[in-house]
């Protein structure tokens, strides 16, 4: 008999609120909020509740997958590992080692993904390694990067609460991040003001003091014109702008090109209501720019999440509590994938081996000497370009861990036709995905309760996962089978016995995670990278004193148009986003009842004087076409979104959104455009 | 039998889908004469009959148009839901006559309110409504004509009432509630009180433990920093026991003997974990004859943190009783809520048509709750809240949870600690507590043995009674 409750991390949201999982003899029996959780403060939203609720799933997968003949067999893990191993050294040999990809992921703790960059690079000997980021914030890695020198968001959850204006901008905060946006609700009852920004009448924006609905994909126009009014006004932070920042005069030139007059025609809106933000938000002694992948999951990515940095910085609010720009994470651990380097450009800590002209030689000779061995010097294919290299078939095996770019990449057509162009797909998932339908070899996962490990949440939060349960049926941690795979390939550096050993590795290699160890993440204390030593306290917000590139960095960003507007054969916008009751594609909260019952159907959101003219009903099944495919949907008329403009969720296996999005890709970046594409709708026959 | 059934049937399907559509047509049955016209609900019993050619059916009643009128087969039928969800879709007024006769055998067949209709009344008044809206008005059979004339005076009535404030839209705080919302937080206190307490804890559960008082104590348990529920099961392991942040435990009892039904279990409980447990009790969730509570009285700041009018256990094995003055700082935050109570309706809805905008239906005020240990699925029943949107219907889904909680409500406060948007619902809770006492005397979890006051059946109407 015993019964324990283990503090650990609920697995959706980036917010990463504290959990306690009830545990009697080994069996999960509940989940209350975690009260010393400096995040959540002993509150959660409805999938926290629910956290736990599908690992004891009987759709679990239990045991290794082999497809044979067509068909999955159970099998054993060596014989899993061998099947790998040599299929892996035969392409390597065969067609060089960058026939070979490797997907870390956002679900997965920071351990694992090292460990998966650490095996792509030292054992496989590609770059060839991306995440899922980069179908979310890709922009803001490389925007921000390019304005302050780092793509974190700025400031600490909690200092939301302490800024009196906070402008919310493709960002359906309360849905998406709810623990977030009760920081933004406590803000406001304190007297801030609140500003946003969405094509839909999103929940936040009935506690809006100004909503602004813009049309999709017009946000550096938006901005530009919110801008335009602050220099016109002289509202802007001269005595900022000079001392800490670089690049105004250029900037300047282009912002006079967007009187809000032209600016809120190009978005749809009234040239008031820019007026009326722009005063308000230059007006507040702490503003909080919050966005999401409203902003990011464009053409324009990072352009947009460059005017949204120099909106920051020509009202001063960076570098000071309760000020900054608040990039939100989607998946747990989004940040962390990205810090411990599952990004084809970079090592752990954004350490760059590979600058546009020049090797950094240090920086890998760094990484050679800690994992004994030549490392490639070549930049890796991004995900987007991944799939295209698999079509053209450059691309020969894939490694994919706990994803399922079938469902959440753009243009799922063209997905599924890469990925059966793949001779060799290998898939970590704890459930069957609509991607390791396809794989030639499936490994069931550990779920988050079934791991230790660690995960750093958006605001650069490190915090530790903890193991309540033992893994179910025959599965293993990812960060087992990654360190099994490798020493069955052959390799010598991945004699882990614990995820803590990981972590003391990539804490030796990083500077960013230099001073963090899993003693210290023994307290409910938060430590925020950087954290260079280990009596460092962390760092809440960045930019203090000096940005962290030297000087921010003004950019010249001007407006250009989606890559698909909508024309007479597809007249409407859509967009794409997520519900508060379910999570990306659904293979966990659609397992949970609880969340399952409240939203079980997709449905698309229609503006009713735009059924009126295509003679559709509230509730009627409707056919959705766009230029790459077509779904099967019900409808919901609702006068929260804005005219010739449509939403669907991406959760739903049955009703695709993706099967309609445009996979054009935001040039630097290389983010795909999934929040605005071209679609009609047609009424069932 | 049959006829139960296709009436139970007709009653569900009308009533369901009268008060679905209730807010569409709303729009297109107000007719404005002079300003304001009330638009009323009339449910309208088929116990008043019409004799036609000898045989009887449901009489014959033609609506003003200012009139909706759904049709039931008798009052015991009609929710207290009904009438919150009529309410909430925008309608001024609800009128419900009752027919009382005596029949052949000198049986009472007119329906008495019943006790749980006292609340429901007290709990519209709460959240805003004025308590006249909903009238309830007795006839005998032979005066069933007169329901136009109660209809025309009630319309009357509503008319010098005012509209239903309802329709409007809130999006302000009314008060700024820092100071209340504030103490709810959780801050690590260093006090060497604390200290010395957890010692003699240590020192009387060793000693349960060598005695064999006990296999096991639920209490807290600091596990990597963090303070978690446990069970501990030796003297050894109490070195890590912790005395806050508070959990409560009353459920973790409940599971643990719900697994192991012969262990002797102790817990260590404050004063809301004994009235939590005592309410379980009460409804044969826990079983006491196989539990040991340890009294502890509540450390200082935290009764000022929950608003705790009684934070010693009826029986204190450790710590000295809470001193009177040690309770000011509960008494000025009490006073503070009885602001409320002195607001206009309209004030008082405008207030919490806000707090409650911002529920995002996480359900945890119901989770967190200690002694609510149904799942209280009315809840996630379509028919009363729709699925899927947030915020959930206002007033419905929170008045389902406080009707439901009315009786069994120890003032522990750990929906309102849950609440992801921080809604006071505290405020609700306390106002409850003391209708509770004043109406009925009754106190939950204060007695495991005394029955709830609402436990009569079917909802807002009794057959029991006098007939009022």
């Amino acid at each position: 008999m015993s019964f324990k409750s283990v503090p650990t991390i609920c697995p959706y949201c980036a917010a990463g609120c504290g959990i306690i999982i009830k545990v009697i003899d080994g069996r999960i029996a509940g989940v209350v909020p975690d009260k010393t959780s400096p995040v959540n403060e002993g509150k959660l939203c409805i999938k926290g509740w629910n956290a736990a609720v599908f690992v004891e799933h009987e759709d679990r997968l239990k045991t290794p997958l082999v497809r044979i003949n067509g068909k999955f067999e159970s099998t054993d893990w060596d014989s899993a590992f061998d099947l790998i191993s040599k299929k892996y050294a035969e392409l390597q040999k065969v067609h060089g080692p960058t026939s070979i990809a490797v997907m870390g992921s956002g679900k997965c703790t920071n351990e694992e993904n090292y460990l998966m960059m650490k095996f792509a690079r030292a054992v496989l000997g590609t770059n060839n390694i991306d995440h899922c980021s980069r179908l979310c914030h890709a922009s803001t890695v490389t925007g921000l990067g390019y304005s302050f020198g780092n793509g974190a968001m700025t400031n600490s959850i909690p200092e939301l609460e302490e800024s009196d204006c906070i402008f919310i901008i493709g960002s359906n905060t309360m849905e998406q991040h709810p623990l977030i946006a009760r920081r933004i609700l406590k803000a406001k009852e304190n007297g801030a003001k609140i500003i946003v920004v969405d094509p839909r009448f999103i929940p936040m924006a009935r506690f809006a003091d100004i909503y602004i609905q813009s049309k999709p994909g017009t946000d550096v126009p938006l901005l530009n014109g919110i801008m335009n009014v602050i220099l016109k006004e002289g509202l802007e932070d001269k005595n900022f702008i000079d001392t800490r920042t670089e690049g105004f005069a250029d900037f300047v030139e282009i912002i006079e090109q967007y009187p809000p007059e032209l600016a809120a025609k190009i978005a749809g809106v009234e040239p008031g209501s820019l007026v009326d933000a722009a005063r308000m938000f230059a007006g507040a002694k702490r503003g909080n720019i919050v966005y999401c992948v409203g902003i990011t999951q464009h053409t324009t990515g990072v352009d947009n999440v460059q005017s949204i940095a120099n909106l920051a910085m020509l009202t001063g609010n960076i570098g000071r509590w309760g000020t900054g720009v608040s990039p939100l994470r989607g998946q747990i651990n989004l940040q962390g994938a990205c810090d411990v380097g599952a990004l084809p450009n970079v090592y752990s800590g954004y350490q760059e081996f590979c600058e546009i002209d020049v090797d950094n030689d240090e920086v890998r000779e760094k990484f050679e000497a800690a994992w004994g061995g030549k490392l490639n010097t070549a930049p890796g294919l991004t995900n987007i370009e991944m799939m295209n290299a698999a079509s053209d078939g450059s691309l020969r095996a894939l490694h994919i861990l706990g994803g399922n770019p079938r469902l959440t990449d753009p243009d799922m057509n063209h997905v599924k036709k890469a990925i059966d162009n793949l001779e060799f797909l290998v898939v970590h998932d704890i459930f069957m995905s609509e991607t390791a339908e396809l794989a030639d070899v499936v490994l069931p996962a550990a779920s988050f309760a079934e791991k230790d490990g660690t995960l750093t949440l958006t605001d650069r939060r490190v915090v530790r996962l903890r193991k309540a349960i033992e893994p179910i049926g025959n599965t293993k941690a990812d960060w087992q089978i990654i360190c099994e795979l490798a020493r069955c390939m052959g390799a010598n550096s991945f004699n882990y016995t614990s995820p803590e050993q990981v972590f003391d590795e990539i804490a030796e290699l990083t500077p960013i995670y230099h001073g963090i160890n899993y003693g210290r993440l023994d307290s409910p204390e938060p430590i925020h990278w950087p954290c260079p030593a280990p009596n460092h306290p962390g760092t809440p917000y960045l930019h203090k004193n000096e940005f962290i590139r030297g000087k921010g960095n003004f950019s010249t960003t001007g407006y250009l148009e989606a890559a698909e507007l909508p024309d007479d054969d597809y007249p409407l916008i859509l967009t794409t986003g997520r519900l508060i009751f379910q999570y990306h594609t659904g293979s966990s909260t659609r397992r949970s009842p609880k969340l399952e019952q409240e939203a079980p159907e997709a449905e698309i959101e229609v503006h009713p004087d735009d059924a009126k003219g295509l003679g559709i009903k509230n509730g009627e099944i409707v056919s959705v076409k766009s230029r790459r495919g077509e779904i099967e949907i019900k409808t919901r008329l609702t006068t929260g979104i804005k005219q010739g403009v449509v939403f669907v969720p991406f959760h739903y296996g049955e009703s695709p959104a993706n099967a309609l999005t445009n996979f054009a890709m935001d040039p630097a970046a290389k983010i795909p455009e999934l929040k605005v594409c071209a679609v009609r709708i047609e009424k069932m026959k | 039998m049959v006829e139960q059934i296709l009436s139970k049937f007709l009653f569900n399907n009308r009533i369901t889908y009268l008060l679905i559509n209730l807010v569409f047509i709303s729009d297109v049955f107000m007719v404005k004469v002079n300003g304001f016209e009330p638009r009323i609900m009339v449910f309208l019993s088929d116990e008043f009959r019409d004799t036609v050619d000898g045989s009887t059916k449901p009489c014959f009643f033609r609506a003003p148009s200012n009139t909706l009128v759904t049709r039931v087969a008798s009052p015991l039928r009609i929710k207290n839901e009904h009438i919150v969800k009529a309410l909430a879709s925008g309608i001024d007024g609800v009128l419900i006559p009752v027919c009382s006769k005596t029949d052949g055998a000198g049986r009472v067949i007119g329906h008495s309110r019943s006790s749980k209709y006292r609340i429901f009344k007290r709990l519209l008044k709460h959240l805003g409504f004025e308590p006249e809206r909903v009238a309830v008005k007795w006839l005998q059979p032979e005066e069933q004509d007169n329901i136009d004339s109660l209809v025309n005076d009630f319309t009357e009535e509503l008319r010098n009432l005012g509209p239903n404030n309802i329709t409007r839209n809130f999006s302000e705080p009314v008060m700024n509630l820092d100071d209340i919302i504030k103490y709810r937080r959780w801050k690590p206190v260093d006090d060497h009180d604390i200290g010395k307490l957890l010692e003699d804890v240590k020192e009387f559960i060793t000693s349960m433990f060598k005695q064999g008082e006990v296999d096991g104590v639920v209490g807290l348990k600091n596990e990597c920093g963090h303070v978690v529920p446990s069970l501990f099961r030796s003297a050894p392991e109490l070195k890590n026991l912790e005395l806050a942040p508070k959990y409560m435990l009353a459920k973790d009892v409940r599971a643990i003997q719900k697994q192991y039904p012969d262990l002797k279990l102790g817990v260590l409980a404050y004063a809301c974990d004994h009235r939590a447990i005592l309410d379980l009790a009460r409804r044969k969730q826990v079983n006491l004859d196989k539990l040991r509570m340890i009294g502890l009285t509540c450390l200082p700041y935290k009764t000022g943190a929950c608003v705790c009018t009684h934070p010693d256990p009826p029986k204190i094995d450790i710590g000295s009783p809470t001193e009177k003055n040690d309770l000011s700082a509960v008494d000025s935050l009490i006073a503070r809520f009885r602001e409320l109570g002195s607001w206009s309706a309209e004030k008082r809805l405008e207030f919490w048509s806000y707090q409650f905008s911002k529920c995002i239906k996480c359900y945890g005020c119901r989770d967190a709750c200690p002694t609510c240990t149904c799942g209280l699925r009315k809840l996630e029943n379509e028919k009363w809240v729709g699925r899927g949107r947030i915020p959930p219907e206002f007033p419905t889904f929170h008045f389902i949870r406080l009707m439901h909680m009315a009786d069994k409500c120890v003032g522990c406060g750990e929906c309102e600690a849950a609440c992801p948007v921080d809604i006071p619902l505290m405020l609700l809770h306390l106002m409850v507590a003391e209708d509770m006492r004043e109406l009925f005397d009754y106190e939950a979890g204060c007695e495991a043995a005394m029955a709830s006051p609402l436990k009569q059946t079917p909802d807002i109407f009794t057959t029991e009674g006098d007939g009022t």
